[in-house]
């Protein structure tokens, strides 16, 4: 089998949206000899890629925008990410973001989409899960050196934690660093730029574009 | 289990059913046709040709209305295009006899033109919720009076393949549609075995009267099998009684004197039951259709339809506000809500200022608040799959982990949404960041720009060319026998 056909058949299992076949096809091109970064590049990113035109098209529902980019989430994380670290190998990723829903807020789903469609775009995400101290977002820029950190509030109680993280950050002497991106229903434009945070997007789709902008990519 | 809204028990109906055959058999209804006279004359009513007066019998009526088809199809140019009226088949209509157009570009009313008809067909033909779309002014008035019903006929047929209309203000008018209707059948034995064309309406007077010309016009189209649309307008408190039951009963009759008629005609022949009724404001007197007792009427009027297991062509669903407003907005949903929900086949649409002017925003406007009305009918699937179980099962536990869980990438997601969703067309569900960047539009500026977008683009198949000299030969023939009959009536 050609590694053309096997990128095709990748990019049609993301198509697909079924989240077991990318999972076996991911391993039948990793058998097949394949490198993990090429299966990203080549085949699930080329598949992502039309599942996002689809999207802006309107032919397809944000379910399947989701439903997507977390089966290719799902082969990057349990099978890619692994084998790149077994060959030890530098990933080329887009850049590192560490992602979280801030202390007090348990509303998630938001920033799960955001997490799947960044690490299906090709960032490298650290994601902290809900209700995440101020001071773990601190520790964890500093582990990973961090690029973006990435921080959701869904209440308007919760929302302040942001400015916390911010201050934080530049307690810290990282704010220099690390860019802050904000998002979730208590956010807005204004909010980000009253407290002094890099930037803000209204949905998932466009935290990609915001990370993409912020890593100067195009 | 799908959503029901009635107004009357099974007790009230049978009630209104009998006190329109005691109105029928005692009061009877006029008829100012000597035709119409001498055929119910001929079948055994009782007929007063002085008083042009029509008694009934209760039993005749049964017997009558027990003869009209429960369903029936309307042939498009293609198999696909094909309207069933009646059932379950719910859909937007697109009102009719405007004299008036609100003008997209200045916001102002003006008369309706031969261009207004051309438009509506086009949009009504790229909306995914009328199926027959039509020239909704009767009368535009670019076009010379007796010219009209040719031009509307040919500008209709050219901008859609859905069924013809017949324009049949009088027996002439209606013979010369029908001439045309044939050419488009492919001849008058087709077109008597797939009637591919609708009557453009018998609109009796209120209260009880039948015009002379409009029902010569009807009984023309019946005797070709051209299914007809009986719409009587009756006014709450000024042409009718002030209690909505009284108004019932009286529109409820007049139904059924027009239903009759066409079954003594043709027995057989497709009929809808319509009520297009108004409530009399109590101020102005002008005739209101956005208030709730247009809603219970509507509701009424297609209990007593399904009653008979007529089809139903019931006027649900438009405003008395003057512009595209709220008020515009919620007469209209409030109407054609119950009115759906009670199971009527034909709503109204594209108007605004009681049935006065035309409205292109509306036309939009009334075409998503259909689609959402129609998601509503359809109510809501509980089965042991729709129930979802086993994910809720699989994702809730997640809830509690790092990763978290929800239901957007489930295959049982994927699966039902088609189903379970409406999709907004028009209605703004964005959040505001990208309302703000989209240039702050109101619901009015998107509709303007909806429908400006269908004008430019959509394109309605066009019909069969050799067919088309041949009616544009045909339409010029009946143009001619028309100047020459105006010039003999002139002297």
């Amino acid at each position: 089998m050609s590694s053309e056909a096997i990128y095709g058949e990748l990019a049609n299992a993301v198509l697909s949206f079924d989240a077991d076949k990318v999972l076996e096809t991911t391993r039948k091109a990793l058998d097949l000899g394949l490198g993990p970064g090429d299966i990203i590049e080549n085949g699930l990113g080329k598949g992502l890629k039309t599942v996002g035109e689809k999207f802006e098209r309107g032919e397809i529902w944000l379910m399947h925008l989701v439903a997507a980019a977390e089966a290719a989430q799902r082969a990057i994380v349990e099978l890619l990410e692994p084998e790149i670290l077994k060959r030890k190998e530098v990933r080329a990723s887009l850049g590192k973001v560490v992602l979280g829903t801030v202390a007090g807020d348990i509303h998630d789903i938001g920033k799960n989409i955001v997490r799947a469609l960044l690490t299906a775009t090709g960032f490298e995400v650290h994601d902290l899960g809900k209700d995440v101290p101020v001071k773990d977002f601190i520790s964890k820029v500093k582990e990973t050196d961090a690029n973006i950190l990435a921080a959701s509030a869904l209440l308007t109680s919760t929302a302040p934690v942001q400015k916390d993280i911010i201050d934080a950050l530049k307690k810290e002497g990282l704010r220099e660093r690390v860019k802050v991106m904000v998002g979730g229903s208590a956010v807005s434009a204004e909010w980000a730029e009253e407290i002094g945070a890099d930037g803000y997007a209204p949905n998932a789709a466009g935290a990609v574009e915001l990370a993409k902008k912020i890593m100067r990519i195009k | 289990m799908r959503c029901r809204v009635e107004v009357l028990s099974r007790d009230e109906i049978y009630d209104i059913h009998v006190a329109s055959l005691e109105v029928l058999e005692y009061t009877g209804s006029t008829f100012q046709s000597k035709e119409a006279l001498k055929i119910f004359d001929d079948y055994g009513a009782i007929v007063d040709y002085e008083k042009f007066n029509v008694k009934i019998p209760g039993y005749v009526v049964e017997e009558l209305v027990r003869k009209a088809p429960k369903k029936f199809i309307i042939h498009g140019r293609k198999p696909k295009y094909n309207v069933e009226w009646g059932g379950k088949k719910q859909f937007l209509d697109l009102g009719g006899d405007y004299p008036y157009v609100i003008d997209m570009e200045t916001g102002k009313r003006r008369f309706g033109l031969l261009k207004d008809c051309e438009n509506f067909t086009v949009i009504g033909d790229a909306l995914e919720n009328i199926p027959q779309p039509y020239p909704v002014i009767r009368y535009p008035h670019d076009v010379q009076e007796d010219l009209q019903h040719v031009e509307l006929w040919m500008t209709h047929y050219k901008n859609t393949p859905a069924p013809c209309l017949i324009f049949s203000e009088d027996r002439d008018k209606a013979k010369d549609c029908v001439e045309l209707t044939a050419i488009a059948a492919g001849g008058e034995e087709e077109l008597k075995k797939k009637p591919n064309a609708w009557n453009a309406g018998m609109c009796p007077s209120p209260p009880l009267l039948f015009g002379a010309k409009l029902t010569e016009g009807v009984i023309e189209c019946a005797r070709f099998g051209l299914p007809i649309w009986i719409m009587p307008m009756d006014n709450v408190g000024a042409t009718a009684p002030i209690t909505l039951a009284g108004t019932i009963v009286q529109t409820n009759a007049t139904n059924l004197a027009g239903i009759c008629l066409t079954q003594i005609v043709n027995p057989g022949v497709g009929v809808s039951y319509g009520d297009i009724s108004v409530v009399t404001d109590l101020r102005t007197g002008i005739p209101s259709v956005g208030c709730p007792e247009q809603a219970l009427h509507c509701v009424a009027a297609t209990q007593m339809a399904k009653y008979y297991g007529l089809p139903s062509e019931i006027w649900g669903g438009i405003s008395d506000s003057k512009i595209v407003d709220a008020q515009a907005g919620y007469e209209s949903a409030l109407t054609l809500l119950p009115t759906l929900l009670a199971g009527a086949n034909r709503v109204v649409s594209g108007a605004l200022e009681y049935h006065y002017s035309a409205s292109y925003e509306m036309l939009v406007i009334h075409d998503e608040i259909f689609g959402m009305a129609k998601r509503m009918v359809e109510g809501i699937e509980v089965n042991e799959d729709t129930m979802a179980v086993p994910v809720i099962k699989k994702i809730a536990p997640l809830a509690a982990t790092k990763a978290g869980g929800h239901y957007m990438a489930e295959k049982h997601t994927l699966e039902h949404i088609d189903k379970e969703r409406y999709v907004p067309k028009i209605s703004d569900k964005t959040s505001r960041d990208v309302w703000e960047k989209a240039g702050s539009k109101d619901l009015r500026q998107v509709a303007r720009e909806r429908v400006k977008e269908i004008l430019a683009k959509h394109v309605p198949e066009p019909p069969p060319q050799d067919i088309l000299r041949e009616l544009e030969k045909k339409a010029e023939e009946i143009k001619k026998r028309i100047l020459k009959r105006r010039k003999q009536s002139q002297g």
